[in-house]
């Protein structure tokens, strides 16, 4: 068998295998660095990746993949690709932490890039109230220490 | 503020177990584990100035990653080398990265930063 007809079984944490070609394996440098260092293992467990994600970063990767072996890759390859980015991030927040998680693990540099300029993009205009509320986190600033600090950046609170 | 930005720093180096002691300030209510600060940091790089100025107010603890130099120089660097500074409210709007001085003082109420970005941004 070939080496681009190579099959590798990763294992999600729940146990449930997803068998991709080498090529898609190798997108995730995690596992190429694996490869490359000698494990010959047909069967990579990815425990800290639940089966809902690991199939997305899966199905990304494929893609990736796919438009990348295709010869004399067109201007429309690219725009196609850039479509698919933007309507495979196109997800909830909760989702997004996952993939972008899963992404920075995995060391899937393409999927952690969208994914933070998605997070980047969604937050940008929120007020400081929203996004502690995105990431679950407590205003630990004293009534009067927020007031000095809003003050302090005043002028990113104006319209 | 030492104390924060020696926190900082390890939360850069141990990301993986800083949520033993950050706990509070960073688990999200999706998942158990929290977003590392490196990545914090990206997504930070990402946002305009006048959004960076509003999430210092988010938490002592964003703000202290907001002050430190490892996202400063980052955030400066890709504003020179990714987009025209835009922001209004410094007073040079629509500087070409040619026109830049080698060396010039950035100062604000979230930086105090001097440095040669000429050198950053043409790497």
């Amino acid at each position: 068998m070939s080496e681009s007809n190579k099959k590798i079984s990763l294992i999600s944490s729940e146990g449930e295998a997803f068998e991709v070609s080498e090529a898609v394996a190798r997108e995730f440098e995690i596992v190429a660095h694996m490869l490359e260092d000698g494990c010959s293992g047909s069967s990579i467990p990815i425990t800290t990746v639940d089966s809902n994600i690991l199939g997305k970063v899966i199905e990304y990767c494929t893609k990736h993949v796919e438009v990348g072996n295709v010869e004399g890759n067109s201007e429309k390859a690219e725009k196609d690709l850039e479509e698919f980015d933007k309507r495979f991030i196109a997800v909830e927040m909760n989702t997004l932490f996952s993939l972008i998680l899963a992404a920075n693990y995995l060391n899937v540099k393409g999927l952690l890039n969208i994914g933070c300029q998605k997070v980047a993009d969604t937050i940008k205009d929120m007020k400081p109230e929203e996004v502690r509320s995105i990431f679950n986190i407590e205003n630990d600033y004293t009534p009067a220490e927020e007031e000095v600090v809003r003050k302090e950046n005043e002028w990113a609170f104006q319209p | 503020m030492e104390d924060l930005e020696q926190q900082f720093s390890e939360g850069l180096i141990l990301s993986t177990s800083r949520h033993e002691t950050h706990a509070s300030n960073s688990v999200r209510e999706y998942s158990l584990d929290p977003i590392p600060d490196d990545l914090l940091v990206e997504i930070f790089s990402l946002v305009p100035l006048k959004s960076v100025a509003r999430f210092s107010c988010v938490s002592k603890y964003w703000a202290s990653i907001l002050r430190h130099h490892d996202f400063t120089e980052l955030f400066l660097t890709k504003s020179l080398t990714c987009r025209r500074l835009r922001s209004e409210k410094f007073g040079f709007i629509n500087i070409d990265e040619d026109m830049l001085p080698n060396h010039f003082v950035f100062s604000g109420p979230l930086f105090n930063y001097k440095g040669k970005l000429g050198i950053h941004c043409r790497g």
